[in-house]
């Protein structure tokens, strides 16, 4: 252990011995010589001598001068010495103190006086005497500096952060050579507490970077590796953030990591960026800011990353429903559009297949022939849409069946696995169905059918399609009933048209024809008994046939409007007279004048035909009239029509409302701009007048 | 019956013409006398005891009073009178209604004149006429019961009776404790077995055809 410094010990004790001969030599040989001298020899001696003396005594003068600059140094190295900045302390071999430094002293809080002879380890804090024990032992063992820092209580009892840092020397100053301790004491107390808080304020940041929600933070060395990573993000990922540190992009970011280092060099270069990464199935928001040091210099890059798969999967959710709202909306609007019930379901077929996809659908309605079926009215499906068509289901059967009946909705993933679900529809054309999506159509106050899809493609129906078919359902409903609404309009229109023109069958030609054949069969009979009653038969027969013709005519004219508006007015006067005259008896005059070749306006003369159907209708009903007379006037502008009859008559101040058809009449003359005008008293018959234009608007005209 | 041996006869029809080819018929048979002429249904009535007919030949759809009422009306009246209804239509409540109402005869405004008057000379003697059309809808009404019943089933027509009545489908469910859904399907159901268009015209076909009770 002390081998080093046992050689320098014995080179020591030779140097000393040659010295000693060396004086010895020099004392010996001035004795002999000096009995032995002339005059001039001694003269010559003393010259020498004062020569000498002088040489001595600039010697001593140079030796004066020598001592007084070595007493300077020695000021100065007290200075240096005690007055250091630093404590020095010279420990011996077993650690007591043998020299230390004004600076030392007030270190430890004592007097130089008090310290020496002292062993250090009197001023160490218990605690700390360990470090202490073992940095002497390796000072020993080491043979070089050391540095080891400690606690020391002062005198005072406050405690000092020290650091010693020191070294072994040999002494050969005092006495025999030994070997002694030189130590550096410096106070790092505040050195300490800046590291103490350093390390506290870190350790905030660290439990701050650890629990960032969402979110994670990394240090990005100038060499793009990962310095420090924290936050709560590791923990939900189930990531150690320490298995990161030391890593390169490409080991953390894989095939993004040129897409990192671009922006992290953007960083370094002094820009904040920021950039967003689909990675490992999450979406992080990275923010990029240079961390810029006192001089100015980047030498690190802060990286914060947040989570923001959550907000994406809300604002693309809000997206798709934003999507569906709008593109159920253009649909509903579509499926409005048309009135013809086939084009309508084409038309939610479509809009329904254009929300959820899938490989094949139906539209099934209930069948009104068939009570308690569905029919299939529209399908879709490259191959089996045309045999679906038309196939039934009763109520109940199969998954349509089973919401036809239930009104609710049902999302069926294995429609094998399901007891509602009928295999007859998949025997009859040959489909395989395996997942189905049925919503009811629900109309006004009932279902009217069922919308269904089958078969989404590499998937199964959930309930966003429920919800999204659902909604088109409603619109789908409604646009059914309406397109079925109006195709019963049409049908009870044409049904109402032709009853309509069976009941005037009815009325007129049916009953005129059987009173025609009664008197053809009864004349053979009376022929030879009442030639008389023949003749007039005769005459009835010749005014029924008249009268049933001119009924016919006038039905085929209602048949075809267009007709009606090619003839002129004075024959469909003549019609009109005739028939009412084969029905009923009536004598109809028209007057010999009744020409008109006016060009009337199609309204004009429809109008007028019209207001004298009704009115000799009206006659006919009421008024007991044996003869009428139609008139139709025809000047310049001015248009008169008159109709009157010999019947009973009525007073025209009380007429109940709504009755003899009179306001009818009014009605049809104000739309064409025409006066109308009844003239009537009890007993004295009625004449109806029109006039067209009204007075009025001749006055105008002129 | 009068001293003359002639069965009286009575016309009733709104439309003229049939009563003049109708009086030339009679003018052609001997055992046949025109008493009296009627456009409508209470105007019938009134001649009918003013001129005490053997026989009415009744027109059946007429304005103001029909066929079928100045019928029951004559009949309650006058027991000893015979109707006979003459008409264009063979609709099974028609003839129905008119046997019901008392009428003995029911013909078409297709008969012949030997037709007619042998059903007239039948009547005279109580016995009934039927034209063959008549007959048949009678024949078909009787055997086939359901199928003037739209195929409605039970409860159908429990829902049709009270939608008859004027409920809503809130009270209709209420009434019947099931859930407004069902009611709505059984009113689908309903509209679509009578081909009625909404509640009215179906509650109004349920009253034409006695569909409830």
């Amino acid at each position: 252990m002390v081998g080093w410094w046992e050689s320098i010990l014995d080179n020591t004790t030779a140097a000393d011995d040659h010295s000693a001969s060396l004086r010895q030599g020099a004392e010996d040989r001035g004795a002999e010589d000096l009995a032995a001298l002339s005059p001039e020899e001694t003269r010559q001696l003393v010259h020498e001598l004062q020569v000498h003396q002088i040489e001595l005594e600039m010697q001593n003068e140079e030796l004066r001068r020598a001592q007084e600059e070595l007493e300077a140094a020695r000021a100065r190295y007290f200075d240096l010495y005690d007055l250091a900045p630093v404590g020095y302390l010279t420990l011996s071999e077993s650690g007591l103190i043998l020299q230390a430094n004004l600076t030392a002293a007030t270190l430890l809080g004592a007097t130089l006086d008090v310290l020496v002879k002292q062993p250090l380890t009197r001023y160490i804090l218990p605690e700390d005497q360990d470090i202490y024990y073992r940095y002497r032992q390796h000072l020993l063992a080491a043979g070089t500096p050391q540095v080891c820092e400690l606690r020391v209580r002062r005198t005072d009892n406050s405690l000092l952060w020290v650091r010693l840092e020191g070294a072994v020397v040999l002494d050969t100053e005092r006495g025999a050579p030994r070997l002694v301790c030189h130590i550096v004491l410096s106070d790092i107390t505040a050195r300490q507490q800046a590291e103490a808080e350093t390390r506290a304020s870190e350790r905030l940041l660290r439990t701050i970077t650890a629990n960032l929600p969402n979110s994670y933070l990394s240090i990005v060395e100038k060499d793009l590796t990962i310095g420090y990573t924290a936050g709560l993000e590791f923990a939900r990922l189930g990531l150690d953030p320490a298995s990161f540190v030391g890593l390169t992009l490409e080991q953390v970011f894989g095939v993004q990591a040129p897409l990192v280092r671009e922006h992290y060099l953007q960083a370094f270069a002094g820009a904040e960026v920021e950039f967003e990464m689909y990675i490992n199935g999450q979406y992080q928001h990275y923010t990029a800011v240079p961390l810029v040091d006192e001089h100015g210099a980047i030498p690190h890059v802060l990286a914060v990353a947040e989570n923001i798969t959550e907000r994406k999967r809300a604002e693309r959710a809000l997206e798709r429903r934003s999507h569906d709202l709008e593109q159920l909306n253009r649909l509903g609007r579509e499926l409005g559009a048309t009135l013809d019930l086939t084009q309508v379901l084409d038309r939610v077929l479509a809009a329904a297949r254009e929300v959820v996809a899938s490989s094949g659908g139906a539209v099934w309605l209930w069948d009104p022939p068939r009570p308690d079926w569905l029919a299939c009215r529209a399908a879709f499906h490259p191959d089996l849409a045309q045999p679906l068509l038309n196939l039934r289901l009763r109520t109940g059967e199969g998954i349509a069946g089973w919401v036809a009946q239930h009104g609710q909705s049902v999302v069926v993933a294995h429609a094998s696995q399901d007891p509602r679900f009928s295999s007859t529809i998949d025997a009859q054309t040959g489909f395989q169905t395996r997942s189905i999506l049925a919503v009811p159509l629900w109309g006004h106050d009932a279902i009217t059918g069922v919308l269904e899809m089958v078969n989404k493609p590499g998937d199964e129906f959930d309930d966003h399609d429920r919800i999204l078919l659902e909604t088109l359902a409603g619109s789908a409903a409604i646009a059914i009933e309406n397109a079925r609404l109006h195709g019963q309009a049409q049908q009870a229109a044409a049904a109402a048209e032709r009853s309509q023109l069976a009941r005037e069958l009815h009325d007129a030609v049916s009953q005129t024809l059987f009173s025609a054949s009664v008197i053809a069969e009864s004349l053979p009979r009376l022929w030879e008994r009442n030639p008389e009653a023949v003749r007039r038969g005769l005459d009835q027969l010749h005014q029924l046939t008249r009268g049933a013709l001119a009924e016919m005519r006038m039905l085929l004219l209602e048949l075809r409007p267009a007709a009606l508006l090619e003839t002129d007015l004075c024959a469909l006067l003549i019609h009109v007279a005739e028939a009412l005259a084969g029905r009923t008896g009536v004598e109809v005059f028209l007057d010999r004048e009744t020409q008109c070749t006016c060009p009337l306006p199609d309204d004009v003369r429809i109008a007028l035909y019209r207001i004298t159907q009704e009115t000799l209708n009206n006659t006919a009903k009421h008024a007991r009239a044996s003869r009428i007379a139609i008139r139709l006037h025809c000047q310049s502008q001015r248009l008169e029509l008159h109709i009157c009859d010999d019947g009973r008559g009525f007073d025209p101040a009380h007429v109940p409302p709504g009755r003899l058809g009179l306001h009818i009449l009014s009605e049809r003359a104000q739309a064409i701009g025409a006066v109308l005008h009844i003239n009537s008293h009890i007993g004295q018959g009625t004449e109806v007048v029109v006039t067209w234009p009204d007075p009025a608007k001749l006055e105008e005209i002129r | 019956m009068t001293e003359s041996g002639l069965i009286r006869v009575m016309l009733v029809d709104d439309h003229h013409v049939v009563r003049r080819g109708l009086t030339f018929f009679l003018d052609a048979f001997d055992d046949l006398e025109l008493v009296g002429e009627a456009a409508d249904g209470a105007e019938a009535i009134r001649l009918c005891a003013e001129v005490q007919p053997h026989v009415v030949l009744m027109d059946l759809i007429m304005p103001e009073m029909d066929g079928v009422a100045a019928t029951r009306a004559i009949r309650q009246a006058q027991p000893e009178v015979q109707v006979i209804a003459l008409t264009s239509f063979d609709e099974p409540y028609l003839v129905q209604g008119a046997l019901q109402a008392g009428a003995v005869g029911y013909l078409l405004k297709n008969a012949s004149i030997d037709d007619l008057a042998e059903a007239i000379r039948a009547a005279r003697a109580g016995r009934p006429t039927l034209a063959p059309e008549a007959l048949q809808n009678l024949i078909k009404a009787a055997t086939q019961p359901s199928a003037s019943g739209y195929g409605l089933t039970e409860r159908e027509r429990q829902v049709l009776a009270l939608i008859v009545e004027g409920l809503s489908n809130p009270e209709i469910a209420r009434r019947l404790v099931v859930s407004r859904p069902t009611i709505k399907t059984h009113v689908s159901h309903i509209l679509t077995k009578l081909g009625a268009a909404n509640r009215a015209e179906a509650a109004a076909l349920a009253r034409e055809h006695h569909l409830v009770t």
